[in-house]
């Protein structure tokens, strides 16, 4: 409890599902909380803010519990998907508003709106309405208005899913950098992998009103300990564990134990770890234990920019793999490092 | 991902609105009571039903209210007839004029009915200005054109207070109307006119109905309209009926009985009404996106029928309230004399020339009408919002306690009038007061009218921002919801005004002669053949009626743009 952060255990059902989540966010840090749409991540930011009210549990914020304390009280700011900026108050009134309730003086209020202003960069954009921004205006101005409530804890409700696409990498970068240089604590939901990862410190995967993994980005995309984490954190690959008997090639049979157990026992590996040897004159470039899958003939073929997504059919199953050149012919072999492979026994890591 | 929003129990000041729920309670539950009261205790103090039950079954009282229901209904089928056109025109066609027909066809809901009734008479009547420009253009001895004082003048007044009505509701209904369903139907094979019978008319139908039950009960509670128009015993509705029994014949008893089966007809149209709103709002889910674009206007003779709706509809509702303004700027300068312009009536009405007969107290009467409006508007800006706090949320209460907003909507204002008329009677003071209850009593369900919606708006994530930032409720309450609602407020209280200013029905059933209004004095100056007096007292109900109208106007479009 006397851990600097945020801290929550809480349960709470709703006729549509349960809510059961158990986490801390660090002091100073900025995690994502993210996970397909209804999963509860939205539910769990309200009770964290107090708008509801958990069934049970506690909520202790830098050492102090909250769970009881009134909305208002809490000093969390809570930043909306569609900004919910004030209509009637232009930019410098919204972002003035949580100062006059804490009784900061007129001029203080003035210089700090046109500082935070500044921080969002948005300089001289006191006296706009709300109505005269654009989108991704508006939502600097709600991130400066949760700023001016100087939050021990900053929410932020999927911030940028209402912008389109450019703009909304853009200011994903620039809500990390106004992070670094507020350092407030900030909890983001979102249900974009790639958003996620690209700023969060930790990420928390949460499925069902439950979490499924907390944990880096490079540890949630690289080690994830459900095949849900693994499929909903990026492209894979899922085969029976039996193929390995066909397809292993090893030079020291003893370094590989094959070891089949009871239950849905399956093998998992990301698409960029295949390698892929379409020319048959060239020896197999890849020395160390792996699996091969002879034979595998490509289904299709599509540019991404920067790499092509090849799809293969390997007996009965589709092999995805990414590659820098269009492969020559329509028959490959493909093959993936022991040690890139994941296994998983009824869905849970293992190995 | 705005699911669970339901879940947020943002509470609501709900103690706000107790000492307006009181008010109103008790300004409209007392007069009620004591009008009930009345029916069943004889003047001698027996209780019986038995003065209940001879009003409910005698042939004469079943003839008033058969009467009653039935010009209703053929008032709200002409106002159907003239407003459905309307209604489609506006909703599938931009053309020229559009703006004005809309415009023309919001004025009278804001015109007070003793000027409709004063328009009637200056525009149709048989010495009119219709019949006159008729005479002229066919060179004839006889005014051909029959109108006034009978049943057609009762139907046709009630067509020109209602079609706009009609034309409003179901135009914004249409216009908001999802356009994919029509285009599905059209690529499955359903050429236009089937399109509009399978498809569109089913739809709208619950819209049409919805305005067809308010239309109809606007009818029902008639009551100008009839005293003058009608002219005469043989059309009597309810509210005629017992605004004279009580008043002419003295007989509080029948009043108050006549009164509670007039109730029961209007309860029971409110429900209706209510139920296929609810209907309406339920079946349709409005979006924003596929809205049809409108259709320019192609062709003559679609051009030409355009036209002519828009001409008729613009002389149909400005014919007569041009013709009050035109007329009170004359008189004539001797007995018989022809009618030149002057400022005689304007004159007498300002205390410049001591008026004749009902004129000398015209003067007293517009200070008197605009003393009353303003209270009654500034009493209910207070009233509705805090009202408001307890109607804007969905759910069992709320609907309860809207349905009992509403209630003085289903009271007509003749026993509204009557309740105060017995009140003010029993404690002998009949002072200025009594109009003022009584007519805020008419007014405060408008002024909700403005404001709940508007309230109901607000988006939650308003006040959950303002809540997360460090605001309590009450705070939010001041800083947030208020100064969104500033506009609906005004125009509710603008409406209060202008309903105050106007309201004759009440007035007349509840003050003895020394209360003097200005509706009150119109009538009496109809009463007594002074048309153009009555014009020019008109013509200020018209002058604040369209200002108020062009205010709110103005408001509504700031809040939109």
């Amino acid at each position: 409890m006397d851990e600097k952060g945020l801290t929550c255990s809480i349960k709470a059902s709703y006729p549509a599902f349960k809510l059961d989540v158990n986490f801390s966010v660090k002091k100073g840090s900025l995690s994502c909380i993210i996970g397909p749409s209804g999963c509860g991540k939205t539910t769990t930011l309200q009770l964290i803010s107090g708008l509801i009210q958990p069934d049970e549990g506690f909520i202790s914020l830098n050492g102090t519990d909250i769970t009881q304390t009134a909305v208002n009280q809490r000093q969390i700011a809570l930043v909306f998907q569609d900004y919910a900026l004030f209509p009637q108050m232009n930019v410098q009134q919204n972002i003035t508003y949580p100062m006059k309730l804490r009784k900061v003086p007129r001029s203080q209020m003035v210089e700090r709106a046109t500082m935070l202003l500044d921080l969002v960069s948005l300089p001289g954009y006191q006296k706009r309405r709300s109505s005269q921004l654009s989108g991704g205006e508006r939502q600097r101005v709600a991130l400066a208005r949760a700023l001016a409530s100087e939050p021990e804890l900053m929410l932020l409700d999927e911030p940028l899913s209402a912008l389109d696409s450019q703009l909304r990498k853009h200011l994903r970068d620039e809500i990390r950098s106004l992070h670094d240089k507020t350092g407030v604590t900030m909890l983001y939901v979102t249900h974009d992998q790639g958003e996620a990862m690209a700023i969060a410190d930790s990420i928390i995967v949460m499925n069902e009103g439950k979490i499924e993994q907390i944990g880096s980005p490079e540890e949630i995309y690289n080690q994830p300990q459900s095949l849900f984490v693994a499929t909903f954190m990026g492209e894979s690959n899922i085969l029976p564990y039996d193929v390995i008997e066909q397809v292993l090639v090893s030079e020291g049979n003893d370094y590989v134990i094959f070891s089949p157990k009871d239950g849905e026992q399956t093998i998992f590996f990301r698409p960029e770890l295949v390698t892929i040897q379409d020319d048959m004159s060239l020896p197999f470039p890849d020395y160390l234990p792996h699996l091969e899958f002879r034979n595998s003939s490509l289904l299709s073929c599509t540019f991404q920019g920067s790499f092509y997504y090849i799809v293969y059919r390997w007996q009965n199953y589709e092999i995805h793999a990414t590659a820098q050149k269009r492969p020559k012919g329509p028959e490959a072999t493909l093959g993936v490092r022991l040690t890139n492979i994941l296994q998983f026994l009824d869905g849970k890591r293992i190995g | 991902m705005g699911t669970k929003k339901e879940n947020i129990k943002t509470k609501t000041l709900g103690w706000l609105s107790i000492p307006a729920f009181v008010l109103l309670f008790l300004l409209f539950l007392i007069p009620l009571c004591l009008t009930l009261s009345n029916a069943v205790y004889s003047a001698e103090g027996g209780f019986s039903f038995s003065s209940l039950f001879s009003t409910f079954t005698s042939p004469y009282t079943l003839h008033v209210l058969g009467f009653t229901l039935y010009q209703a209904l053929l008032s709200t089928l002409a106002s159907v007839l003239v407003g459905l056109p309307g209604a489609y025109i506006l909703a599938n066609y931009n053309f020229t004029g559009k703006r004005l027909v809309k415009a023309v066809s919001t004025v009278p809901f804001v015109l007070p009915s003793i000027l409709v009734v004063l328009g009637f008479v200056i525009f149709y009547g048989n010495n009119g200005i219709l019949n006159r420009f008729l005479m002229k253009l066919f060179n004839l001895s006889n005014p051909p054109l029959h109108i006034l004082y009978s049943f057609k003048a009762i139907i046709l007044a009630h067509a020109f207070f209602n079609f706009p009505i009609i034309m409003n509701l179901v135009s914004t209904y249409w216009e908001h109307m999802d356009y994919h369903c029509e285009q599905a139907a059209q690529t499955l094979g359903a050429d236009s006119w089937r399109t509009f019978w399978n498809i569109t008319f089913p739809r709208l139908l619950p819209s049409i109905l919805s305005a067809c039950t308010l239309v109809f009960l606007f009818c029902y509670n008639s009551f100008a309209i009839i005293m003058v128009l009608g002219g005469g015993p043989q059309f009597t509705t309810m509210e005629v009926e017992i605004y004279r029994r009580a008043r002419v014949s003295m007989d509080n008893q029948a009043a108050a009985t006549i009164s509670i089966m007039s109730l029961l007809v209007t309860c029971l149209l409110l429900v209706l009404y209510t139920h296929l709103q609810k209907a309406s709002v339920q079946r349709e889910q409005f979006t924003s996106g596929n809205i049809k674009s409108k259709k320019t206007v192609q062709g003559f003779w679609s051009k030409f029928l355009i036209f002519l709706y828009s001409i008729a509809c613009a002389l149909f509702v400005l014919g007569p309230l041009t013709s009050v303004i035109v007329r009170s700027f004359m008189a004539s300068s001797s007995r018989s004399g022809a009618l030149q312009f002057s400022l005689k009536w304007y004159r007498q009405l300002f205390g410049l020339v001591k008026g004749t007969g009902n004129m000398g107290s015209a003067l007293s009467a517009l200070q008197h009408s605009m003393a009353i409006a303003l209270l009654v508007a500034l009493i209910s800006i207070p009233t509705s919002l805090t009202l408001a706090t307890a109607l804007k949320r969905k759910g069992f209460w709320s609907s309860a306690l809207e349905l009992l907003g509403m209630l003085p909507m289903a009271v007509s204002s003749v026993v509204i009038g009557l309740g105060y008329y017995l009140i003010s009677s029993r404690i002998h003071s009949s002072g200025y007061i009594m109009v003022v209850l009584a007519h805020l009593i008419i007014a405060i369900p408008f002024a909700l009218r403005s404001v709940v919606p508007e309230y109901r708006k607000i988006p939650p994530n308003y006040l959950q921002a303002a809540h997360t930032l460090g605001a309590d409720e009450l705070r939010i309450f001041l800083t947030i919801e208020a100064p969104l609602l500033k506009n609906s407020l005004l125009t509710g209280a603008m409406f209060a005004f202008a309903l105050s200013l106007g309201e004759l029905n009440a007035t007349l059933t509840l003050s003895n002669s020394n209360i003097v209004t200005l509706p009150v004095i119109m009538y009496q100056l109809i009463g007594s053949y002074n048309y153009q007096g009555a014009c020019a007292l008109g013509t200020i109900l018209i002058v604040i009626s369209v200002t108020v109208f062009l205010l709110s106007e103005y408001l509504k479009g700031k809040e939109n743009g």
